[in-house]
């Protein structure tokens, strides 16, 4: 990653902003699935910046004992309403008031890291991509455009930490003497953070968005590993048995 | 019984008897009979069969293995040469099949009852309380600092009402008096209705405050407060208590029930611990109460 | 009469008097000796014949998971999607649960269409089968059913479009359309009451259809006897002392050991599958079901699940041009008819009714010939024991004419199922069209090629390595 400039999202022609996220050329997200001390972080990136608006309201806040917390430090620094422990984690904003300040509801996002995921790349990808794209659109209602997910209705909430970029486009003479537009995204405004210090803030958000979107993940996979071992030698006994009984046959 | 002579006791047959020895009791034994058995020395066993067992059957050395091997026909092996010649003792091929075949069949039996077992786990826990039906049923708190003495507040913990009672020093002067009147004065009949620390004369952590569910332990009607110590038409010499109108049951002020009444218990009281002097969390014992 | 009659049960061990008792009471013995212990299957089935035990204990599975999973599950479009959710999260072991059965549904199919290929290719459906055939076929329909309305259940954008589109494919039918789908509907749009209803008939009245149907598949191929890959039948030479096929081996215990093996392998592929990758690149799991079904916002891209893919394929395929080529295909196609009989009156029946299609191929919307090829191609299937005239069964005696057109008709199939799931271009048109006419003709050109080719002569009794 480059310091001043940011190659975001190289959208290689112009036909292709048609097809909209779909062609993007999405980041990998450099997420580790088993450090719970950036989930920790991306929990508290996302109590702080996200459940204003976006509820998770298939997760309950107990269910964060997950990531290595107990109740009372959950309490005391993930919730900020009257919610209990285990409660979900649900917003106040009504749903149509939502749409009325923002054109649409602000989605739920407890599976959001299942449903983004394309062959353009995960789910976790497209989010790592989308919280990095954000740019200054003057002809958004809210003055914020993306470059991943075009005419967003939301904002782009962590602007004082990224800084705010725009979206620059220049022309790029490539083979058989066409001309291609090739965009990036530029920081015109640095915020409070350092690019790699914002993209790691994004990273352990997007890792715990993984994290909510199936919490048993980890349980799955552990047990995946001793039914396998265990199948393996059951598959050993039945054919020995298999063998022994078709030598009548052979 | 007829024995027919054995085979000569050459040093050759001899050194693999006492192979066959050290083989069934364990260990290096195993590596010694295979050794005998790839040199072809074998042929002092008359079992044809032997040659038909896969390469390295054995190879890997366990106690498992070797009680399985003590029962397979290759154990029976040894046996014939600790015994040898003596082949109308010995089991015919199909005994001997016979053996392995239930062994096998045992053995996958087994293995995959215990998987059936393990699958049904995930099935029967599924049926347990969700995470939703404990949130719903977690501990409530109470702020019970502005209940006037005297004054009692309801609270709702997994769908029943609790009721907290602040009770007056003439209040708890009546419980002497009812003693006698009730059924089950030191809370003993059934052990789950009253936690431990809740067993004594005002069935509470602090005497001042009574935390019962108020549900009648008869058929589960809610009794009325009537803690006024006066004549009441159901009881002459009331002290002050719960009235249960559904059927008559009576109850004092720490929830004991009347003797000869339709309810058989006193009034439950729920786990329940002091987080402050104004804050009772009810549905959660302290930790060591 | 005969309860008093029967010799009393030996070889259970302690329970020969339990046994005995029952079996004075019901057929317990004659059950097991029927279809179990004396039920002389060819001793050299293959690997492709231990998909009928594995669809089996799929059926199983999904029973029983199912069962749990609604236990937790609400059938109102309201809540449905959060009690998904609230089984992958609160449920203790729901996650496992919903796994099984999502896996299990997709497995369902894995192993039926390798099944039905086994058929295809050892002639399974062959006279005196036929009737395995139409009930299996039933069976397929119904699975076919049963996945449908499942997959409305998770309300999530791909359920509720995917149910969206296809029933609005009754609704093209001429004249009957719109009423049919309203009251397939139950509403103007997919709703809450379309939901409830697809719950009641998929969690009930189709299972009971699908159970009654594979019981008399096996019943029916029991009644016959299982072919095998030689497609000789082994009940043609029989011991003269026991009267047993010399080719055939009872049942239990060796196919029951040998299935027991086959069961675990399916597992560890299954449970990789399971535990490791359940979504299966979004085959298996589709991402856009992770939105909670939007009446009004359409997915850019629907496409039904993986194994409805090849069908879409050819419903998409029938464009205006290609009505076409099809009537140049249904005439080429008479001409061949024509040259089969010499019956005056069933050549005038073949005329009219080519008439009468080419008629409707230029009146009749493209869309709805769409719907009805897409139909046809799944119905085609019941026609095979009467498609084939080739004087052997199996395919390892048959020419090279046959051998082809299943490879082609195999190509065919995973080719129009791939097409089925990507969104619409111009090459993936043409290609589902070439292999729509493909997939056709492997049944409809049947008659012919599967007589002319040059056969190798079927053995008396099964190829077999060992001593006979």
């Amino acid at each position: 990653m480059g310091a001043a400039t940011r190659l975001l999202a190289a959208l290689l022609a112009v036909p292709a902003m048609a097809f909209g996220a779909e062609l993007v050329k999405l980041d990998r997200a450099p997420i580790d699935e088993t450090d719970l001390i950036s989930l920790q972080r991306g929990a508290r990136t996302f109590v702080n910046y996200c459940l204003n608006c976006h509820s998770a309201g298939y997760m309950r806040y107990g269910r964060l004992q997950d990531l290595g917390l107990n109740e009372a430090q959950i309490r005391d620094n993930l919730i900020f309403t009257e919610a209990k422990i285990g409660d979900l984690m649900r917003v106040a904003m009504d749903p149509k008031e939502g749409k009325e300040w923002f054109g649409v509801a602000p989605p739920d996002l407890s599976v959001i890291a299942r449903s983004n995921a394309s062959p353009a790349g995960s789910g976790a990808d497209w989010l790592y991509t989308y919280m990095r794209s954000f740019y200054r659109d003057s002809t958004r209602p809210m003055g914020w455009n993306n470059a991943v997910f075009p005419n967003v209705g939301m904002p782009h909430v962590l602007y004082q930490l990224q800084g705010e970029q725009a979206l620059t486009t220049a022309e790029r003479a490539t083979w058989g003497g066409r001309k291609e537009k090739v965009q990036r995204l530029v920081v015109e405004k640095p915020g409070s953070m350092t690019p790699p210090e914002y993209d790691r803030m994004v990273a352990d958000l997007v890792n715990f968005l993984v994290y909510v979107g199936e919490p048993a993940k980890r349980s799955r996979i552990a047990l995946g590993i001793y039914v396998l071992m265990f199948l393996g030698g059951l598959f050993v006994l039945a054919y020995a048995l298999k063998k022994e009984y078709w030598k009548d046959v052979h | 019984m007829q024995r027919h002579a054995g085979p000569a006791q050459s040093p050759l047959a001899r050194a693999v008897r006492l192979a066959a020895y050290a083989h069934l009791s364990g260990v290096a034994s195993e590596f010694i009979a295979d050794l005998v058995e790839r040199c072809g020395i074998a042929n002092s066993f008359p079992d044809p069969r032997d040659a038909a067992l896969p390469q390295g059957f054995h190879k890997r050395l366990s106690a498992q293995r070797f009680f399985k091997f003590c029962l397979s026909f290759r154990g029976h092996l040894c046996k014939m040469a600790l015994f040898p010649g003596d082949r109308r003792n010995r089991m015919t091929d199909k005994e001997l099949d016979q053996k392995k075949r239930r062994l096998l069949v045992a053995a996958t039996s087994v293995a995959g009852g215990f998987a059936a077992g393990a699958t049904a786990v995930p099935f029967v826990a599924s049926m347990l309380p969700s995470e939703r039906a404990k949130a719903a049923g977690a501990p409530v708190e109470a702020d019970i600092g502005n209940l006037a003495p005297g004054e009692m507040m309801r609270v709702e913990w997994r769908g029943k009402p609790v009721w907290i009672v602040r009770r007056t020093p003439e209040m708890l002067a009546t419980l002497k008096d009812t003693n006698d009147k009730v059924a089950d004065p030191n809370s003993v009949r059934v052990r789950d209705l009253t936690p431990d620390y809740a067993r004594n004369e005002h069935r509470s952590i602090k005497p001042e405050y009574l935390v019962v569910v108020g549900i009648c332990t008869h058929l589960g009607c809610s009794p009325v407060d009537k803690f006024k110590a006066q004549a009441e038409a159901f009881e002459s010499d009331w002290k002050g208590g719960f009235y249960c109108p559904c059927h008559g049951s009576l109850f004092d002020l720490s929830g004991r029930v009347y003797k000869n009444k339709p309810a058989p218990d006193n009034l439950p009281v729920p786990p329940h611990q002091y987080v402050s002097d104004t804050k009772l969390l009810i549905g959660e014992d302290a930790k060591g109460a | 009469m005969a309860a008093t009659e029967k010799r009393p049960v030996t070889g259970a061990g302690p329970f020969n008097g339990v046994l005995t008792w029952v079996d004075r009471r019901f057929p317990l013995m004659q059950l097991w000796r029927e279809h179990l212990a004396e039920y002389y299957a060819p001793k050299n089935f293959n690997f492709w014949y231990y998909f009928g035990s594995l669809a089996l204990l799929v059926l199983v599975l999904q029973i029983v998971t199912g069962i749990f999973l609604t236990m937790h599950y609400k059938p109102d479009a309201a809540q449905a999607f959060a009690s998904v959710e609230y089984i992958m999260r609160d449920v203790p072991g729901g996650w496992l649960i919903r796994y099984m059965h999502s896996t299990g549904a997709s497995a369902f199919f894995v192993v039926i269409y390798l099944h039905m290929f086994r058929g295809l290719m050892y002639g399974s459906y062959r006279q005196p089968r036929e009737l395995i055939w139409i009930f299996g076929m039933l069976i397929y329909l119904t699975m076919m059913a049963e996945a449908f309305f499942g997959y409305l259940l998770p309300w999530g954008q791909m359920s509720y479009w995917g149910a969206q589109v296809i029933v609005n494919l009754f609704d093209a039918i001429p004249l009957i359309g719109p009423d049919l789908a309203l009251w397939i509907r139950g509403d103007y749009v997919v709703s809450d009451a379309t939901l409830n209803r697809f719950f009641s008939l998929h969690v009930i009245a189709i299972p009971l259809v699908l159970l009654g149907l594979v019981a008399a598949h096996i019943m029916a191929l029991h009644e016959v006897g299982s072919n095998n890959p030689d497609g000789v039948e082994i009940k043609n030479v029989k011991d003269p002392v026991t009267g047993h096929p010399v080719d055939g081996i009872p049942f239990h215990p060796y196919y029951t050991v040998k299935d027991t093996l086959g069961v675990v392998v399916f597992l560890i592929v299954f449970c990789t599958i399971m535990f490791f990758m359940p979504e299966f690149g979004g085959y298996f799991l589709e991402y856009n079901n992770f939105i909670p079904a939007d009446p009004l916002k359409t997915p850019t891209h629907i496409a039904p699940v993986w194994y409805f893919t090849p069908y879409y394929s050819i419903l998409r395929a029938i464009t205006e041009d290609f009505m076409w080529v099809l009537a140049a295909a249904l005439i080429a196609y008479a001409g061949l008819l024509l040259t089969a009989t010499r019956n005056a009156l069933t050549r005038a029946a073949i005329g009219a009714v080519t008439a009468v299609l080419l008629a409707g191929f230029f009146t009749i919307d493209p869309k709805v010939w769409g719907v009805i090829l897409m139909g046809a191609a799944v119905m085609i299937f019941f026609g095979l024991p009467w498609l084939d005239r080739s004087p052997v069964k199996s395919i390892r005696y048959k020419g090279a004419l046959t051998k082809s057109a299943l490879a082609l008709f195999v190509v065919a199939f995973v080719v129009l199922g791939y097409f089925g799931t990507q969104p619409v271009t111009t090459a993936g048109t043409v290609l589902s069209q070439i292999f729509t006419l493909v997939y056709f003709a492997f049944f409809l050109l049947m008659p012919w090629y599967s007589r002319m080719e040059q056969v190798k002569p079927e053995p008396a009794r099964v190829a077999w390595k060992g001593a006979h």
